[in-house]
This record gives structure tokens, sequence and C-alpha cells, in this order.
């Protein structure tokens, strides 16, 4: 080929590369600057409720079995007087085909999202539009009463330079800690009365299930623990909740906001678990099985270790459902049986556990509804509405009483024919009974407030012995992505820190060498997202002043 | 080649001329179309690399920030070691991995029952078609602690290898599964240029006396040497792609250090949204590739006089 | 023909060597197959799975009641065959002017079209130009972007180059006109290397979800690979789900349903290289060429 082409090549890029160098780096998006006003005046708005109005809706994604124009639709379409075009994502097009017809200009009217860095590059990107506090306590006061009490927190992910975007959400049963389980027949066998509930009877037990052959099959072949640590907030978190710290993410220390995994505590978690490595009492194996799916819960239920965290929900304990832990550890071994395990106490005798707290998401509106506020003005209706129907909230969730589902004396929701078998049906119509109920059109928990009387008694009871909200430790500013440099630090931190933390534990790196970590760790950035921590501490008093939210406390 | 050498003297003229005919003007001028619509003009995308990217101004609307994206690449501590890992893993794979296909083509060329041969063909393109999400599985599993492979090295009286958390060991299991993956799917290409070959030459070698070593070393592999130089040639433009979804689904924390490429220090520290830093990085990438790609070229133009090129 | 002795051990080395590598690549099939047809006690054990030691086609009952799955099929099938037989056109027609020695710039535009492999606009401008050409859920907007690519031009067009020019030129005095001497000559003499660019052009298009996931909204219009991926790496219950229309049937676990998933997905796929291979056979190209 010619020479000549190459060189143009070659020259093209490298000026081109120069160029761009020569002209002036404009200085990243000023976080403190106010944003340009809203042309919206609220105050002239009206709602006519006599006009149908379309609104394109894109919830929660995963709802992947939902069809258009399913009975929940039809039926909020039908009290609302609006149409509801829904685009149902699966987490992979959310993740990638979401941000692209946003740039193709084709932002739904409504807009979930779950991670307070997104909220905030769509209000960078100006995707969406700005709806003042004011206008949501006048149309949805009653929701706005629970927000406060469930998850204040979230205003701090709708809260941008001075302005609220969108409406935050709460789930209420998140303030709840996460527990584990124990094998009931080894602690049985190796004569463990007591289910452990502190870091010194969980050793014992630990060191038991390792030495005292809790299986009974002659061999050494059974560890007490294989901690999960594939996800940041699941490694160790019951163990250092016993030392009141969530090791990757913001605590409060004397009304300070410091960082959970550089607290001298913390130091002292890994020492125990470094000592219990040594001791052999955890899986060797952990930090690869971690990175599989399924592989710690495979081992526990092949009797490989006898603790397993996290198993929260009641129905894992369920020995009839073939398909639950308890059914299918029965299967392997008829012995088998698992017990709930108490969140271990910390120094003061107090239970504690990680929990995600009631902060929830934010529900968005896009920008081109500064031209139709009305449509946010009927979305705020129909919220409040939910709020404060229980038959409205339960329809909305989990279908109609009578037409999909009875309610049984002693028991839970039991559904009807042909909605108790046929699940293809049931997904196509949105109907999801229990749990949360659908959330894909109301993105908000009231799992207790009112699914109290619908719930199985079992259930009620698990969660209230083991999972009392009280006990729950969770992040003051709600999710640690809230600080503005989170998305150039965190993950980078997280990721070092946990390297850090697996070599301490397996002993590749002194527990000694903690301080060293910690001066890095803040090197590394850790300093910058501290300062910009407790920046937001100081004015988040302020913005929960605004909403109301100054005097109540999360219960 | 002696044409466009001698059209550069000439005035350069897009009609045809000479013996050049309509028919191929008419064949290309469609393609090179196809790929300025396609390829070229989503090209300007690139543009967003020197820019503080505003979804919502768009591309050619949004604030110019010079090289600071480029700062941000580069300006973490991290970045050598990112940089170290990605050439290491990636010249890895490339010395290994490339010829690993050509043997086995070979390999497969001298089977003589043909049922053998078309069964062993089919079997060993098999794990081409499973995601790195089930094979990670697998070979987890396998080089665990306590899995197949420690139990079978202490059957032997040995000590247990980490192969998994031990930085060397997990960068050995990482390229010899990666080309255990890819071995059989990319001797496909091979197998086609092996019978191409014209089998005239054999049986003349035969009858000249020569061994089957001396007939593939003669005959075989100096008819496969240009697809292996086109292939080796291109395979460079991809040296800083060190195979995303296999390392991402096999590191654990204790062999970050080693693992850590370009692909998964731009998905962390990429926000979401944040699509200039990860144009940025491509750029980056394909400017690498691009300058390889074409000394390579050049530097294969001239040890074999013009004879082996891929433009 | 005699065989000496180290040729008899060549012989014997290669086909065990190539037997044990060829159970290697075995493995992972057998293990899902196994897995698949596993029931959900006999999933959950830990070890080998080589034969499912208790048997449930519950999973493949579930998987193929899925209506997403079974349209997904016929959608991946449409855009297979069409895709491929596109492509090895288009591909044939692009590479063989550049085989020529008599078109002018065509080193020039074998780098224009390698260039296109190196550098690429990303996924927002790809995107817009997609949205703009009206192809959003269209079977075209994954057919069209990847009907030629640079690859493909760059491998036909190097065995393209092995074709003696003498037998241009010659059907050129006879009157051939390049598309003639394209489909008469060329393309017949190239059957392995047609057979190769189907192969990657079919598997391409059959293994692809991503571009699907980006244009095709519309989940009766996408493809198999798409709810794969569901399935598979995002776990959804919901898109599970969507196959028990009735619960009493059980016998299965999120395991094995992956299992039977990725069985039916891959089996047709896998199917056609043993098919293809008939192309590969020695002496195919020379059979014409006198030199």
């Amino acid at each position: 080929m010619n020479r000549n082409a190459l060189i143009f090549t070659f020259v093209t890029i490298c000026a081109v590369v120069l160029i761009v160098a020569l002209i002036p780096t404009r200085p990243r998006t000023d976080i403190n600057a106010p944003l340009p006003p809203s042309p919206v005046n609220w105050s002239i708005v009206q709602d006519d409720t006599n006009n149908t109005l379309t609104i394109s809706w894109l919830g929660i994604p995963g709802y992947e079995a939902a069809r258009p124009g399913s009975w929940i639709q039809q039926m909020l379409e039908e009290r609302f007087n609006i149409r509801l075009d829904t685009i149902f994502m699966d987490l992979n097009a959310f993740a990638k085909r979401r941000p692209l017809i946003l740039c193709g200009g084709q932002a739904p009217d409504v807009m979930w999202d779950g991670f307070p860095t997104s909220v905030r590059n769509n209000i960078e990107n100006r995707f969406i539009m700005s709806v003042p506090y004011s206008v949501i306590l006048q149309h949805a006061p009653t929701y706005v009463s629970l927000l406060n009490r469930y998850g204040k927190e979230a205003w701090l992910y709708s809260y941008y330079r001075g302005e609220n975007f969108g409406l935050p959400t709460f789930i209420e049963g998140a303030n709840r800690p996460r527990v584990g389980c124990w094998r009931k027949d080894w602690l049985d066998a190796v004569g463990i009365t007591k289910v452990p509930d502190t870091v010194e009877s969980m050793h014992e037990a630990l060191r038991r299930f390792r030495y005292n052959d809790p299986d009974g099959n002659g061999k050494k072949d059974t560890y007490g623990w294989n901690p999960y640590i594939g996800h940041w907030s699941l490694a160790f978190s019951e163990l250092f909740a016993a030392y009141d710290l969530l090791a990757f993410d913001f605590v409060e220390r004397d009304g300070k906001i410091t960082w959970g995994g550089i607290l001298p505590e913390c130091r002292e978690a890994l020492a125990t678990l470094r000592r219990w490595y040594e001791e052999e009492l955890l899986d060797p194996d952990f930090v690869v099985d971690s990175q599989q799916n399924q592989v710690t819960e495979r081992k526990f239920q092949n009797g490989r270790a006898g603790y397993l965290f996290p198993l929260d929900f009641y129905t894992a304990y369920d020995t009839s459902d073939p398909a639950s832990m308890s059914g299918i550890l029965q299967a392997l071994n008829p012995n088998a049986k698992i017990i709930p395990a108490p969140l271990l106490k910390n120094r003061d005798g107090q239970p504690r556990g990680q929990a995600w707290g009631g902060a929830a998401h934010v529900l968005q509106f896009g920008r081109q509804l500064e031209q139709q506020p009305e449509k946010v003005i009927r979305v705020l209706e129909m919220i409040e509405a939910i709020t404060k129907d229980k038959t409205l909230y339960l329809e909305s969730t989990s279908g109609r009483e009578g037409l999909h589902w009875t309610k049984q004396a002693g028991a839970g929701i039991e559904l009807l024919p042909p909605w108790n078998t046929d699940k293809q049906l049931r997904g196509a119509q949105m109907l999801a009974p229990g749990g949360f109920g659908c959330m894909f059109f109301y993105p908000a928990g009231l799992d207790y407030t009112y699914q109290t009387a619908y719930r199985d008694p079992a259930y009620l009871r698990f969660e209230d012995t083991f999972k009392k909200p009280e006990w729950g430790l969770s992040n003051p500013l709600g999710k640690s992505e809230v600080v503005p440099s989170a998305g150039r630090y965190l993950n980078d931190l997280r990721n070092f820190q946990m390297t850090v933390f697996v070599e301490m534990v397996i002993g590749k790196r002194p527990i000694a060498s903690f301080d060293e970590y910690v001066t890095e760790w803040k090197q590394r950035g850790g300093a910058v997202l501290l300062q910009e921590a407790n920046d937001m501490y100081e004015t988040m008093q302020q913005i929960f002043n605004q909403v109301g939210a100054g005097e109540t406390r999360n219960d | 080649m002696t044409d466009s050498t001698h059209s550069r003297r000439k005035k350069i003229s897009l009609l045809p001329r000479g013996r050049c005919n309509i028919d191929l003007w008419l064949m290309t001028v469609p393609v090179v179309l196809f790929f300025l619509i396609f390829n070229y003009i989503p090209m300007a995308g690139m543009v967003i690399a020197f820019k503080d990217y505003n979804l919502g101004d768009g591309i050619l609307h949004s604030a110019w920030a010079g090289m600071e994206n480029f700062v941000r690449l580069f300006g973490s501590s991290d970045f050598p070691n990112v940089i170290r890992n990605t050439l290491t893993i990636s010249l890895l794979r490339l010395s290994f991995g490339f010829f690993a296909p050509v043997i086995l083509a070979l390999m497969l060329n001298e089977l003589r029952q043909q049922v053998y041969k078309r069964v062993i063909q089919t079997l060993s393109y098999l794990p081409y078609f499973f995601s790195w999400v089930i094979l990670s599985g697998i070979f987890l599993m396998l080089f665990s602690g306590s899995g197949p492979a420690n139990m079978f090295i202490k059957l032997l009286g040995a000590k247990p290898v980490a192969f998994l958390t031990n930085d060397v060991w997990f960068i050995t299991v990482l390229i010899a599964t990666g080309i255990w993956q890819s071995a059989g799917w990319g001797a496909v290409i091979y197998l086609a240029a092996l019978s191409g070959i014209n089998p005239v030459l054999y049986e003349a070698a035969t009858i000249d006396g020569a061994t089957r070593w001396q007939q593939m070393l003669t005959i075989t592999l100096p008819c496969l040497a240009p697809t292996m130089v086109t292939l080796f040639i291109l395979s460079l433009g991809g040296i800083l792609t060190a195979g995303f979804d296999q390392i991402y689904n096999m590191y654990n924390p204790l062999v970050y250090n080693v693992s850590d490429i370009i692909d998964t220090y731009v998905l962390r520290r990429m926000m979401d949204l944040d699509m200039d830093l990860a144009a940025a990085a491509g750029m980056f990438k394909s400017v690498v590739g691009l300058i390889l790609i074409v000394g390579a070229n050049t530097l294969s133009k001239k040890l074999t006089q013009g004879e082996q090129s891929v433009w | 023909m005699k065989q000496t002795a180290g040729e008899k051990l060549f012989n014997g080395f290669n086909i065990v060597f190539l037997g044990g590598l060829a159970l290697l690549c075995l493995y992972p099939f057998l293990y899902t197959l196994s897995l698949s047809f596993s029931t959900a006690a006999e999933a959950n054990r830990e070890g080998f799975h080589f034969f499912p030691r208790a048997v449930s086609l519950a999973s493949y009952q579930m998987v193929l009641s899925n209506p997403d799955i079974l349209r997904g099929y016929v959608n991946t099938i449409t855009r297979t065959l069409l895709g491929t037989a596109l492509t090895l056109v288009a591909t044939c027609v692009a590479a063989y002017p550049l085989a020529r020695k008599n078109l002018p710039h065509r080193s020039a535009i074998t780098f224009f079209i390698v260039f296109t492999m190196i550098f690429s606009g990303g996924l927002v401008p790809g995107y817009l130009l997609i949205k703009n050409l009206g192809l959003i859920n269209s079977i075209w907007a994954l057919i069209i972007p990847t009907l030629i690519t640079a690859f493909n031009v760059i491998i036909m067009k190097n065995f393209f180059d092995a074709i003696p020019e003498s037998l241009a030129e010659s059907a050129r005095i006879d009157g051939a006109n390049e598309w003639s001497i394209l489909f008469r000559i060329y393309i017949p003499l190239s059957k392995p290397v047609l057979a190769t660019v189907a192969l990657w052009t079919a598997v391409m298009h059959w293994n692809s979800w991503f571009d699907a996931m980006l244009y095709i909204t519309d989940d009766r219009k996408q493809v198999l690979q798409t709810f794969l991926q569901r399935i598979v790496i995002e776990s959804s219950t919901q898109m599970m789900e969507l196959g028990i229309t009735n619960s009493s049937v059980t016998g299965f676990t999120t395991e094995t349903v992956k299992a039977a998933t990725i069985i039916l997905t891959i089996l047709p796929i896998i199917c056609i290289y043993p098919f293809l291979q008939k192309y590969f056979v020695k002496g195919v190209m020379m059979g014409g060429v006198k030199e």
C-alpha cells in the first residue's frame, strides 16, 4: 500500500490528539453551582382528572413475565383515568439500553432508578425534571409522612444542588437486619444446647464443628463456616456487626461520619477472623467459592460447613417445601435440620445485624413533563391514593381479594385457581402476592403497615423473633454512593479493602499492617470520601428540615 | 502490488483505467459505502473521548474536556499495574494461544481415520459454545484447594497447589483454559486452508522420499503461512484486550493485583453513564492496536518483499 | 505405503492425545447435559456430573413450555439463515475486487476496511444510527450492521489471493465479465473458506444477544440468546416461571433449568459443523486448476 496513506493517517491522528490537548480543560461540573431554574410554575398547574393522560412508565427491571395490559395496569388505568405505556426491561437492558434510549431523546415520563449515582447522572444530563418538595407534600402528604418515618435518607438520593428531583421511595422491611442459620443437628451432635449468639459462643460452635466430627462419619472433613464474600455487603457482615460496624460503608461515631473498615474495632474483628482461619474453622476455599454461583450454599447443603449466612426468609426453614433450604438439606441427608441464627451481641449485649436501611430508590420524571406537569401531579395523586387506601394497595401489588386470592384464617394470602398453579398467567398479570408484591407501579414497600394481617403468621413470628428493626445497623447516609466522588473512588476502594481483608484473614498480610492499610485507603481517595460524607452529614439535617423529616427517627 | 506502485507516480485518478473493469468498481463502491455508513459515521462518536460528554446535550454540544478523560484514565496510581497485567496476559495468550490452533489443525490433518477425525474435530470446538459463566464454575471447582486436581496431587504425595489464589498459577490456569476453550474453534480456518493444498505436492514429495515430518515442514506449513501471517497481524489489534469475560468470571480478591486489566479497571471506575471514560479507554486501546497492526504489516511486507501483507 | 517406526509412534500418540483432548472438551457438555436431566436432589449433590443418577425431565418440560423460548427459537433461526446467506454473498462481492490486481487503490481500500476492525464509535452513535434508520424492533437491525465485517473480508480475500490470476485472465479472454468470474470460478474454488465464513457467521448470529437486547424491545421479536441471558446470567425467576403453567410439576432447580436452557440453545448450532466439514476435504480447491 502506498506509504502516503499511512503517513496521512498517523499525522491526522497525532494532529487531532494535539489540537484537542491544547483546548483548555474546562473543570468538571461544579456540584455547588445552582441549576438553571425550572420553567414550571407549579402554583398554576391544574390537573383535571376528567382528562385521560397517557404516561410512559419504566418501572423496576425484572418483570420479564409481565405483559402490557396486565390486570393491575388496567385497574390503575380505570381508577386514575390514565393510559400506561409500560416499558419492561431485564437487568441487562436496564443497564445498557436505558442510557441509549435516554440519549435518543426517548426518556420515559416516569422512570425508576435504584442508584444515587445514576440519578445524579440523569440530573446532570438533564434527562429528568425537578419536582419541589412542596408539590410532593401537597399531593402526597401521607406518602411523605411514611417516607420520613421509614427511609428519610432517600431524600439524599433525590436532592441535588439544592433542588429535589423525583419522588424518593422506601422499603419498610429493609430496616430489618439479615440473619444466617445453623445446622441444628450438628449443634446437638457436638453438645451445644444454646444456639450461639455471641462471638465467643460462635467460635466455640465453629471449633467443635471442625474438630468433634459433627456428621459422625469418622473423618475430619467438616468446617465451621464457609463465608460468602462475593459481594462486599455480605462479607463477614454478621461478625462486623457484632463490633458495631459496617465494614464497607459509612458509619457514625460521636456525631461524625467515618468509614467502618478503618476503625480500630474493624481491626479487632479481622484479628478474630484471622484466629478462626488459623484454627481451620473457615473453609480455606471460601474466596474462590464466593466467586461462583451458589457454591457456598451447595457446600452447606452437602454438609461441608455448619453455618450459613445469609438465610433470612422464613420459607427457607419450611421442611415441607422440597425447594427450600430445609427441603434440599433433608433430601441429601434426612437427619439434617436448620434453625435461624440469632444475631451476635455486641459488647453491650445488644444484638446487632447489618440492614440495608429503609431508604430505597427514586421515581424520576422525564424532563419532557415540564411541558405537561399535570402528569406529575396525577402520578403523585395515584401514589398517595395507593398509600392511603389499604384495599387499593393490596390490589395494585397483589391483585383483588375474592378474584385472585382469599385470606385464610391463621395463614397468609391463599391464591385462587388458576392463579395458584399457573405461574405463567400470574406473571403476565403482574400478580405477585406476598412479599412486597408487584413493585412496578408502586415502588415503595409498605410490607408491614398494610400486610401484617395478610401475611403468614409464621413469617411475622420469624421477623419479630430474629429480625427486629431496632437491631439493624445501617448507613447513616443511606447508601455510600450518595457522596459526589463515590463514582470515582468507591468501587476501587471497596475492591482494595476486600483484597486487604482477605489477605489478612488468610495470613498473607499481617494484621499488624492495619494502620498502613488505613493510610493507603485514605490516600487512594478515602480521605476525599470522608470529607464529602461529613459535609453531607452536616447539610443532611437542613434537607431533612426542609422535607419535614427533621424530628422523625427511623424505626 | 506493481500496479499500485505505478499508480503512486501517476496522477491520482478514481476512474477505472487500463485493465480495470467497471464491474470491479460496481462491486467496490457499495462495500465502501456500507463501511462508511455503518462504521465510519458512528466513529464520529470517538470524539466524546475528548469531551465532558453530556448525554442530554448530545455529542456535538457537549463541552470540550481536552485530555481530561485521559488524565482520569492514566492518572490513577493503579494504571501502570493495569497496563502491565493487560500486556502480560495478552502477550502470553498471543504467544501460546496463537500457535495452539495451528498445531491442533496439523495434528488433525495427520489423522488418517476420517470418521475419527471428524468426531475429534467436532468435539474440540464444543467449549467455544459455553460462556465463561459456565466454564468458570467447572474450572474453579476443578482447581480449588479441595478440588479433584489437588486431590490427585495429594495422591501423588505432593503438596497441594494454590492454583487459583497464587499469582503465577492463576495466570497459568487463565491462559491454559483460555487456549483450551478457543483452540478448536481457531483451528477451523487452518483446516480450511489445509484443504486448499494441492495433493499433487504431497505425491511428488512422497516419490522423492520425504518423510511426513519433512512434508509438513516443506509443504503444509508454507501453505498455511499466508493465513497465519494475516491472523497474527490482525490479532495484534486486540493486544490491549485481554479477555474480560474469562477474567471477570474467574478472578478473586487474592489475585486482583495480577488480573486487573484495562476492561475491569474501566468498569470499576466508570460511573453509570460515564461514557467519556470508556471512550478514552477504547481510543487508547485502538491507537495502540493500530500502531501495532500497521507496524507488523509493514514489517511483514518488507521481509517478504511484498508477498505477505494484509493490505 | 510403509510407515517407519517413528511414524507409527507418532500416529499412536496423535490418536491418543487428540482423543484425550476431545474428552476434555466434551466434559462441559456432559456436565451440563447431566445436570439438565438431573432431579433436584441430584443436582444439589456436590462432585462430578457425568451421567445423572436420578433422571428427571421436568427442566426440559419447563423450558419447552415457555412461550418466549419457543418464539426465540423461530427468531434466532430466521436471523441466522437470513444473515448467513446475505453475509456470504456480500463478503464474496467485497473480497473479490480486493483480490484482483487490476483494481486501483486496492491496498488503500483494504486498509480502509481493516481500520474498522480497530476503531469503533461505541454504543451511542451505533444506537442513534439504527434508530434514525428506523430499524428498531426490526430483524434488519441484527443483520445489516454485521452484513460485511472486515475480518471476513480479509480472510476471504486471503483465499482468493491464492487463486491464480491466470484463471481470471483466460476467462476474460473468453468474454466472461467479473461477476461471472467471481461466481463461476472463484466461488466454486473457495468452498472451504466459504464454509468457514458461513460457520463463523452462523455461530455469530446464533450466539449474539447484545445487539438484540439493544435494538429489539418487543419480546415477541426477541432472540433465543437474550432469554438465555435472562435465565442463566440474571437467574431471573420471572423468566423461569414463564414455563410453569402447572406448579405441581417439581423436580427441577434453577440450576437444572439453566442447564436445560443451555443445552437446548447450543444443540442446534453445534450440529452444523459436522455438515460443513465435507467442504474441508483435501484438494477441493485445486481440482480444476492446472498450474
